[in-house]
């Protein structure tokens, strides 16, 4: 009898604790909730105030006047070798214009992604941070993570930028009727190049990879023939996407409609948007029928599904002969160091899909967007709207201190000072700022990729609703978890021909199906049947 | 009665006066650092929002577990976690106590120091490091193992594709790395055993076998108890690291080398919630707490000094 | 007598190989590790690791030790953790161990079971980055941010306590008769008898501290108090990491680290610790009799 007493008391004595904490705990976590309603009340304030008393002084005059502020702001990636010395000369001129100094921190490239929700949840004092759709721009904003911003605000306080942005790219960063952020300003497309080395095209006699049949055929040729490397070295799932892209995808004109679910596509010249399961459609059968036949030939390695090189890497160490760029940067700096270790490897790219459409990258890829809890949204857009559309700024942040990072060649252009330009490299922040009309070019850029990339840019990009439709998971986060686990244990293997595909196929769709493809399937119809109705409407 | 039992506890409270003085900073510690944020284990029944915080998030029932029952997987991927902590206590607990009772009855001084710190050292690498080198030497083509068995006329062995040997290879590797750093309990346990129990002995002309037999390992068999109770403490939990990059985390070797942890970080690789790790984490903490509970229990009606609490 | 020699004989050859054996094993893949951070980009990339430099080069410490200012820091910065971590840490776990090994200490089972459910559940990351960060300003303190939340371990403490539960109870009885205090008796008894198991605790304590990472990631946002093995952790999973969020974000982002500087970093990273084993040793003298302190 004793012993239980002892028992339930010390067991109450637990719960009573638990209750102080939890009491604790409230009292200390409600008045920031409070704090943070307020702070959105007051900005909303400012905003209507702003709106009111139009006939009275300057109100961007009146928040310089205020006093110095510092912000504190979060990009990616880890602070390069002169981060501070160009933030210093940047800090010198905000200061000087806008009584501003930027406190611009860093967050690591490794796990970034989970940090980068945690700074949420924590709510730590931060008054701006770069974001973006694929760091989960949607699910931050719904929860809010982020201030929503009025038009009036970003009127009043980033003119500029205002100006500079078409209603398109403001309607991309706006979720549920609220802006979310500044959006870039810069249309771009990714090219995806095939690039072979140039010795080996020599010695095996291929002249000319114009479309998918001859990139088949080169490939088996090199695989044959050669045993000392690999033909193409895809492994991870980024490369095999790109693999997908470059042998059905494009070919196709397909689009997934939700990230990391590339079995549900829409074809973006479909007037109907049909969303459609890929496995259903013959040719991707075929495509599957055509990597099998690559992986038995030996293109890539029996344990590619193990390695974690990317092809570029391996091509870069003399072991394969094949890679794919999806940017003329990335080709001209790696055939550089491939002609450095032998000038025979001169490389070549083709694009083994001509006149495929291609979809420029939406406002909500990078932008930059408000802290829910910031005491300075005016400064923050104050701020940007230099960075965006300032081109002293603009260089800056971009290139560097000139004559240490870089050289401008005219307007446009500009050559790096190597390697003092790695030493800087821009602040990634920068992404969010982008703004194609005060864009330099690397003079160095040959002028036939230059007209290729402009020629794909102008030509074969297409305007669709499917560039900035995202999938709201709200209520699928459980399917959209199986599907994707689903996907990363059978897809892979299946797509490099690894394992027997049709039987491997069919478990991957008894497993989607239980893991609830269908419903997903009919949501994301729903919800994109809706988004491009609002869309054209408003065209 | 309850007076007498008000009388006892603030009794007790003035005769453990210094004792509870000492326990203070712990207490603290483990209060601020793992009690008070244990309360967000409400987060698993949430849907978390930044503006809600962990107090004002809603509630929503069990919705963040569904994902792990959907297809089935879970228990497979849950049968692996638990038998390959079987393997790893059993391999693992056996070497380092070979090895404790070796190093301990050898006398090369020099020796010794030498060979211990050699065998400390895999304990640094990191698992990244490890999954580069295994696939330097496992890959099809141009793998150091299989280069060897082309110039010995040996058809190649396609590892990344043959589930099955991959159990062994990473209670092997798991072994191999953590082994240096068991042997050190052991080894000081064994060094803490009353040096006349040996004289005793040997003057009774017991051989070293049969010193051992008799003295060395029925020593061991508190520390070894507490060590294996440990263990089974985390018994439905894999390190992650090590099964995604000694695997180069390859889909085909799932079915052998997939435990909970590689599972759930997979699953929320396109939908990360808070809501859902914290189910993950409490589904493994609450099959945890079970295994113990019984053990521990177990352990104390066979000699109390042995559990745990 | 010839018999016993025998199979002392028998134990020693056994003994020997197989230490050996298992010796060499453990320390091929390092001596990989450091052949590799001598050797040429191109080399390793083509031809693979191997034991003996294929092609000799020093180009990776050289460009480590280009800016020494980053390492320098964060080996100061490690072993400041690690020295206070494993001095504070070691005071408290023992004393903790010590309290509850304590028979006459009725709460024992209780303390231990409030200790050690702890393990068990946990509220993850989300409201224990809250706490540190919101309540306990850790991002301000780096210095205290990079030793607090690894001062106690529950397993450390609970091996502790089963070590001092097998010292006999009789020398601890006559000490009390003396008239000496609980504290007393831990400062003047239990510590000295427990050197083996102290040694290995502090050595677990500080290989902890100084392989931690972690509390970097979290904490720490002025690189100039990065630990050493943040740096490794970063430089080993950066090829991973950068090129899934250049795919993610269709932008470009920084160089990929090459293969022998990540090595020369697992060298530096690893560094003095592995001295500290050899140096602790001495405590793990066997047979370390129960007479001996108390006479």
């Amino acid at each position: 009898m004793k012993r239980i007493l002892c028992r339930t008391s010390s067991a109450m004595a637990l719960l009573l604790a638990a209750i102080m904490i939890l009491a604790g705990c409230g009292s200390a976590v409600s008045p920031e909730g409070t704090a943070q309603t307020a702070s959105q009340e007051v900005s909303q304030a400012t905003a209507q105030a702003t709106t009111q008393a139009t006939a009275p002084a300057d109100p961007v005059a009146e928040e310089i006047e205020k006093g110095p502020v510092t912000l504190i702001g979060y990009q990616f990636g880890d602070d390069t070798v002169d981060h501070k010395t160009v933030l210093a000369e940047v800090n010198k001129k905000l200061e000087q214009d806008i009584n501003t100094t930027l406190d611009l921190r860093g967050i690591p490239w490794t796990d970034a992604e989970k940090k980068y929700k945690l700074m949420f949840a924590s709510g730590e004092d931060f008054d701006f941070c770069y974001s973006g759709a694929w760091i989960g721009f949607n699910s931050v904003a719904t929860t809010n993570g982020y201030m929503p911003l009025s038009m009036d605000m970003v009127k009043t306080y980033a003119p500029d930028s205002y100006v500079a942005t078409s209603a398109d790219r403001w309607k991309q960063v706006t979720i549920k009727g609220n802006i979310y952020g500044l959006p870039n300003i810069n249309a771009k497309v990714k090219n995806v190049l095939t690039v072979f080395r140039g010795d080996i095209l020599k010695k095996y006699n291929i002249t000319s990879v114009t479309n998918r049949t001859e990139f088949v055929n080169a490939l088996l040729t090199i695989a044959k023939n050669d045993k000392d490397l690999l033909a193409w070295n895809v492994g991870n799932a980024e490369q095999n996407g790109r693999m997908r892209g470059i042998l059905y995808g494009q070919a196709r004109n397909l689009k997934d409609v939700i990230s990391g679910i590339p079995v549900l596509c829409v074809g973006l010249e479909d007037s109907s948007y049909k969303i459609f399961k890929t496995y259903d459609d013959p040719d991707y059968l075929e495509y599957l029928k055509t990597t099998k036949s690559l992986a038995d030939a030996g293109v890539w390695s029996k344990s590619a599904l193990a390695n974690k090189d990317a092809d570029e890497n391996n091509f870069l160490a003399e072991k394969s002969a094949v890679y794919i760029a999806d940017a003329f940067s990335t080709f001209d700096k790696n055939n550089a160091t491939t002609k450095a270790l032998n000038p025979e490897y001169e490389n070549k790219y083709f694009d083994i899909n001509p006149g495929h459409k291609l979809i420029p990258e939406g406002g909500n890829m990078s932008l930059i967007s408000i802290h829910a809890t910031s005491k300075h949204p005016e400064r923050v857009m104050m701020m940007f709207n230099l960075f965006e559309t300032n081109k002293e700024y603009f260089d800056l942040i971009n290139y560097g201190i000139e004559g240490t990072h870089y050289t401008a060649v005219g307007a446009d252009k500009y050559t790096a000072l190597l390697p003092k330009y790695n030493d800087f490299g821009g602040f990634t922040m920068a992404w969010g700022t982008n703004n194609s009309n005060l864009i330099r070019q690397d003079a160095s850029t040959p002028q036939d990729e230059i007209d290729f990339y402009n020629n794909s840019l102008k030509q074969d990009s297409i305007e669709t609703p499917l560039a900035t439709f995202t999938f709201d998971d709200t209520d699928y986060k459980n399917e959209i978890s199986v599907i994707g686990n689903v996907i990363s244990s059978y897809l892979l293997p299946i797509e490099l021909g690894l394992t027997d595909q049709t039987k491997g196929l069919e478990i991957m769709k008894q497993k989607l199906e239980a893991a609830g493809l269908d419903k997903v399937m009919a949501a994301a119809q729903a919800q994109l049947d809706a988004y491009v109705k609002e869309y054209s409407s408003t065209k | 009665m309850v007076r007498m039992k008000d009388k006892t506890f603030f009794d007790r409270l003035k005769e453990y006066k210094t004792l509870l003085l000492m326990l203070l900073p712990a207490t603290l510690f483990f209060v601020v650092f793992s009690y008070i944020p244990m309360l967000g284990i409400g987060i698993a029944f949430q849907k978390y929002s930044f503006s809600g915080g962990i107090l004002h998030s809603p509630w929503v029932g069990l919705d963040n577990f569904k994902f792990m029952f959907m297809t089935g997987d879970i228990f497979n991927v849950t049968k692996n976690t638990l038998l390959y902590n079987i393997l790893f206590i059993i391999v693992n607990n056996v070497l380092e106590i070979v090895c404790a009772i070796v190093l301990a009855e050898l006398s090369g001084k020099y020796f010794k120091r030498i060979t211990q710190s050699m065998m400390f050292l895999p304990y640094f690498i990191s698992w990244v490091v490890v999954g580069a080198f295994m696939y330097n030497v496992l890959n099809y083509e141009f793998g150091a193992f299989n280069t060897l068995l082309k110039s010995l006329q040996i058809e190649s062995y396609d590892f990344y594709n043959k589930p099955g040997i991959w159990i062994l290879i990473i209670v092997v590797i798991c072994a191999w790395k953590s082994f240096g750093y068991g042997t050190i309990i052991y080894l000081s346990a064994v060094m803490g055993i009353d040096g006349e129990m040996y004289d005793a002995a040997e003057i009774d002309g017991a051989n070293i076998f049969q010193s051992i037999r008799h003295i060395t390992v029925p020593c061991l068999v508190p520390t070894t108890v507490i060590l294996v109770l440990l263990s089974m403490g985390n018994i439905f939990r894999g390190d992650f690291s090590m099964f995604y990059q000694v695997t180069g985390n390859n889909p085909v070797l799932y079915s052998a080398t997939d435990v909970i942890d590689t599972y759930v970080t997979r699953s929320l690789v396109t939908s990360s919630e808070f809501g859902m790790t914290a189910a993950a984490g409490l589904y493994q903490s609450v099959l945890c707490f079970v295994i113990i509970m019984v053990f521990n229990t177990l352990i104390k009606k066979y000699n109390k000094d042995y559990s745990l609490f | 007598m010839s018999k016993k020699n025998t199979s002392l004989r028998i134990f020693n050859i056994m003994g020997y190989s197989m230490i050996t054996i298992l010796a060499v094993i453990s320390v091929i893949p390092f001596l990989m590790i450091i052949s590799s951070s001598v050797t040429a980009e191109r080399s390793i990339l083509r031809d693979g690791y191997s034991l003996i430099p294929r092609e000799f080069s020093t180009q990776a410490y050289e460009k480590i030790f280009g800016f020494p200012d980053d390492v320098i820091k964060a080996y100061a910065i490690t072993i400041f953790n690690t020295v206070a971590g494993a001095v504070t840490g070691l005071f408290l776990t023992s004393m903790t161990a010590y309290v509850l090994s304590r028979k006459h200490f009725a709460w024992r089972n209780k303390f231990s079971f409030f200790f050690y459910f702890t393990t068990l559940f946990s509220g993850g990351i989300v409201p224990w980055y809250i706490l540190c960060v919101r309540y306990l300003h850790f991002k301000d303190i780096p210095m205290v941010a990079q030793v607090a939340p690894y001062l106690l371990s529950v397993f450390n403490i609970l091996i502790i306590k089963s070590f001092i539960q097998s010292i006999p109870d009789a020398i601890t009885e006559s000490a009390k008769i003396d008239g000496a205090g609980d504290f007393r008796i831990y400062i003047q008894l239990i510590i000295p008898l427990s050197k083996p198991v102290l040694a290995s605790i502090a050595l677990f304590i500080a290989i902890g501290y100084w392989n931690d990472w972690y509390l970097s990631f979290m904490f720490v946002e002025n690189s100039s108090y990065y630990s050493l093995q943040f740096y490794l952790y970063k430089i080993l999973s950066a090829a991973e990491a950068l090129a899934r969020i250049s795919s993610l974000s269709g932008n470009h982002v920084g160089e990929m680290p090459k293969e022998n500087v990540k090595m020369a970093m697992a060298v530096i990273a690893t560094g003095p610790i592995i001295l500290l084993y050899p140096f602790l040793q001495k405590y793990f003298v066997k047979g370390l009799t129960i007479g001996a302190v108390k006479g």
